[in-house]
């Protein structure tokens, strides 16, 4: 078995290239990872199937013993090419790879969790069908080779009947006719390999259709495990995405692919070729509602949760936390200003300030030869050369920078949690928070939900993950923002100035007014002092009405406080927008 | 010896002018019928047999600008040397142009014939079918196997029931996601 397996891998590794000409001669992929064992193979993450592909360091995983135990080996070729198809042609990468998965998911409604499977079988019938018919390879030898028992599954008829009809194969060559092969499977398989044809070049345009094709078939969770277990040994690039961290832009509603999501039966039963779907498209299947289900800013973005799920599917091994930060920050960078340009060096060191020895191993250019020469007529090399020192000159002008920030924001029980459901005070406290760091300004970000509890920045900070990890955070106890959080970073005064802005609602008058005292200070001394420790601009951001708690809102402004109302939560962003705009856009 | 191939290749070769009618060119004096005439002439292997040996079209000829215009491509194909001079086949012809075409032409657009390969081999194998004729290196059931499985009359029944009880899942789809688009709706609001 040992020396076979080894003779087998000298067989596959000979016809690499040979499968790579298939695709193209100028094809650039490192040799398959070869597995002499399937423990082998378990290990490099491939179990059920013979093969795999991963995007993420664009690697090919066979499994050699289960190539031979499934008696496949003479169809290396075969083989190869369909995994590198995955790799040059479908998915082809990261980015077109979690599209896929997003335009499925939109055909698959409240079964999202088996968009992935779809995607493999979509992905395996377009490269097979451009090998079989294009590349003259066997592709239907292997799957008769590879021949499960006599199966019931619908799925696994729809999918063999849909390879006959394309690559006009015999009724019942690759499905028995004699296992409940319906008419009706029969149709949806004929639309199937119709629909792969339309759409082998725009291949992720035709995701969504061929998701709601499958749909009826998926629908049963038993249906779903049956076929699964029949196509555990196809499922080659289910997990393709694992491993490849976050792909940007995924965020934004996908319009043309919610389009997308049309039930090619809707589309077939047509008159005249018109069909009932293309005049109703997307609003017959509900589909237009879904559109309107978007968040954020003009209503263009998933929801978090939606966000999370969809990731989950890309990269099952990526960070939460990261991705509700990669969230937050792709709605807000489109709301940054432009990065301030550096003009200057801020300090120089050109003053004069005398000189010192010049050793051996100082640059030769550094020596002062006129210095040298006065203090002594014959020159010895680092005995007697001297060189110039310079001393550091301040330049007022140049030396300015932008104002530190610090954003409390309100985390009390009544805020939504940001990782489920979009939060505008989170989105605004990204823009603000963001466009600070980019200004060269260090942030930090304190949640508080109290009396309860807090979580906050380790004093301020330049790292963009420290600071949106705590601002994307959630914590939800208590009424409102803990005013003796601001002792933290202001109890004394500050050396580097700092902003602060606190986003919070009426409760925060609440606050205020009790009686509790930390440090002796009551919480109307403290906000006070905060913003004079701070030395820079303070500002209140209130979900409130300005004819509320007006005798408070004096009081604050007489401090020095600005008040800034929002009404409804849009205009937390548009408030952001003007802060960074007014405090960070120039570096003078 | 007939190949379902070499009638592909004659049938994707038609030229445009076939495809006139009333609607693309109304300027033109188009004659559907001296069409079929002319055709029905081939294949019967003689020109100057009089209209009366041949079935009538005058009579059969709607308005129907889609059937009218697959009739016209359908000319062209029966223009394919093989037909010619058999005229045991022209009552054939004239059921496939006036039955099976106008049936099926109620689903597909004319221009399908040619632009889609499934459609385009329907089309042949209605046509060979009607005349009793089995495609060279195909038994009788696996043309008719094959004819059955590409057959749109038969398909878009088959997806008319289908889809009763798809409707049933799609109002269940979009239950839900009206479900899901409230619960996702922005909730957030302050004490």
């Amino acid at each position: 078995m040992e020396d076979s397996l080894e003779n087998i891998l000298l067989k596959w590794k000979e016809d690499w290239p040979i499968a790579k000409l298939n695709w193209s001669p100028y094809v650039k992929l490192r040799e398959p990872v070869w597995c002499l064992s399937s423990e082998e193979a378990s290990y490099e993450g491939l179990t059920g199937s013979f093969a795999m592909i991963r995007l993420s360091d664009h690697r090919i995983v066979i499994d050699l013993e289960k190539i031979h135990k499934e008696g496949i080996v003479d169809f290396s070729v075969e083989v190869l090419a369909h995994e590198i198809g995955h790799h040059i042609y479908s998915p082809a990468n990261l980015y077109d790879n979690a599209i896929l998965l997003s335009r499925i998911r939109w055909g698959l409604a409240d079964i999202e969790d088996r968009a992935p499977f779809v995607a493999n079988l979509y992905t395996d019938l377009l490269i097979n069908d451009t090998l079989q018919r294009k590349k003259n390879l066997n592709m239907a030898e292997v799957y008769r080779k590879l021949k499960v028992e006599e199966l019931t599954s619908k799925t696994w008829m729809f999918y063999m009947r849909t390879y006959e009809y394309l690559w006009k194969l015999e009724r019942g060559s690759l499905v028995s006719i004699n296992g409940g092969l319906s008419a009706a499977i029969d149709a949806d398989a004929s639309l199937a390999a119709s629909l792969i044809r339309s759409y082998s070049k725009n291949w992720l345009d035709g995701a969504g259709r061929f998701a709601a094709l499958m749909y009826p078939y998926l629908m049963e969770d038993k249906e779903y495990e049956d076929a699964r277990k029949v196509f555990v040994v196809y499922l080659d690039s289910e997990h393709a995405g694992e491993g490849g961290g976050v792909v940007a832009g995924l965020a934004e509603m996908d319009l043309d692919g919610i389009a997308g999501a049309i039930d090619p039966r809707e589309e077939a039963v047509s008159v005249h070729g018109e069909s009932k779907a293309a005049t109703s498209k997307a609003a017959d299947l509900g589909l237009d509602k879904l559109k309107d289900s978007g968040e954020g800013p003009q209503q263009r973005y998933l929801d978090p949760g939606k966000y999370v799920d969809l990731f989950r599917q890309v990269n099952p091994k990526i960070d939460k936390q990261e991705l509700i930060n990669n969230y937050y920050k792709e709605i807000a960078l489109p709301h940054l200003i432009s990065f301030p340009l550096e003009s200057t060096n801020p300090k120089s060191f050109n003053l004069p300030e005398g000189t010192e020895s010049w050793d051996v191993s100082d640059p030769m250019d550094e020596i002062d030869w006129v210095e040298t020469a006065i203090g002594a007529p014959e020159i010895f090399p680092g005995y007697n050369t001297v060189k110039r020192v310079y001393g550091e000159e301040d330049n007022d002008a140049e030396n300015k920078k932008p104002l530190d920030v610090y954003i409390g924001i309100d985390c009390s029980g009544s805020m939504g949690n940001p990782s489920k459901r979009f939060s505008w005070p989170i989105l605004a406290a990204t823009v603000i928070g963001l466009s600070a760091l980019r200004a060269g300004a260090k942030v930090m970000g304190c949640l508080s939900g109290e009396p309860g509890s807090f979580m906050e920045t380790e004093g301020f900070r330049s790292s963009e993950k420290e600071v949106l990890s705590v601002l994307t955070s959630y914590l939800g106890t208590g009424y409102a923002y803990g005013v003796p959080r601001l002792e933290s970073p202001f109890g004394k005064p500050r050396k580097e100035k700092s902003h602060v802005i606190v986003v919070t609602d009426d409760d925060i008058f609440r606050m205020l007014k009790s009686e509790d005292k930390t440090n002796g200070k009551t919480n109307w001394t403290i906000i006070e002092q905060a913003l004079e420790n701070a030395g820079g601009v303070g500002t209140l951001v209130l979900h409130s009405s300005r004819n509320w708690h007006e005798e408070e809102v004096k009081r604050l402004k007489d401090m020095g406080w600005h008040v800034h109302y929002v009404t409804n939560e849009q205009q937390l962003l548009d408030f952001a927008a003007e802060f960074s705009h007014n405090h960070y856009h120039a570096r003078t | 010896m007939i190949y379902i191939s070499d009638l592909i290749h004659h049938l994707k070769k038609c030229p445009e002018v076939f495809f006139y009618n009333q609607e693309t060119h109304p300027e033109e004096d188009l004659q559907t019928s001296v069409l079929l005439l002319d055709i029905f002439r081939r294949v019967y292997g003689d020109f100057s047999v009089d209209d009366s040996e041949l079935p009538s079209v005058t009579a059969d000829l709607e308005d129907d600008v889609n059937h009218l215009t697959s009739m016209q491509l359908a000319c062209w194909f029966f223009s394919f040397d093989f037909f010619k001079g058999q005229p045991h086949l022209v009552p054939k012809i004239h059921q496939f142009l006036f039955e099976d075409l106008k049936q099926v032409c109620a689903y597909v657009k004319s221009r399908e014939w040619v632009e889609d390969e499934d459609r385009a081999e329907e089309f042949i194998r209605l046509a060979l079918a009607r005349c009793e004729i089995t495609p060279s290196g195909e038994s009788t059931i696996e043309a008719a196997d094959r004819l059955e499985a590409l057959d749109t009359v038969k398909r878009q029944a088959v997806l008319k029931e289908t889809n009763e009880s798809m409707e049933r899942i799609r109002e269940i789809r979009r239950q839900m996601a009206e479900k899901k688009a409230r619960e996702s709706a922005n909730v957030y609001s302050r004490e």
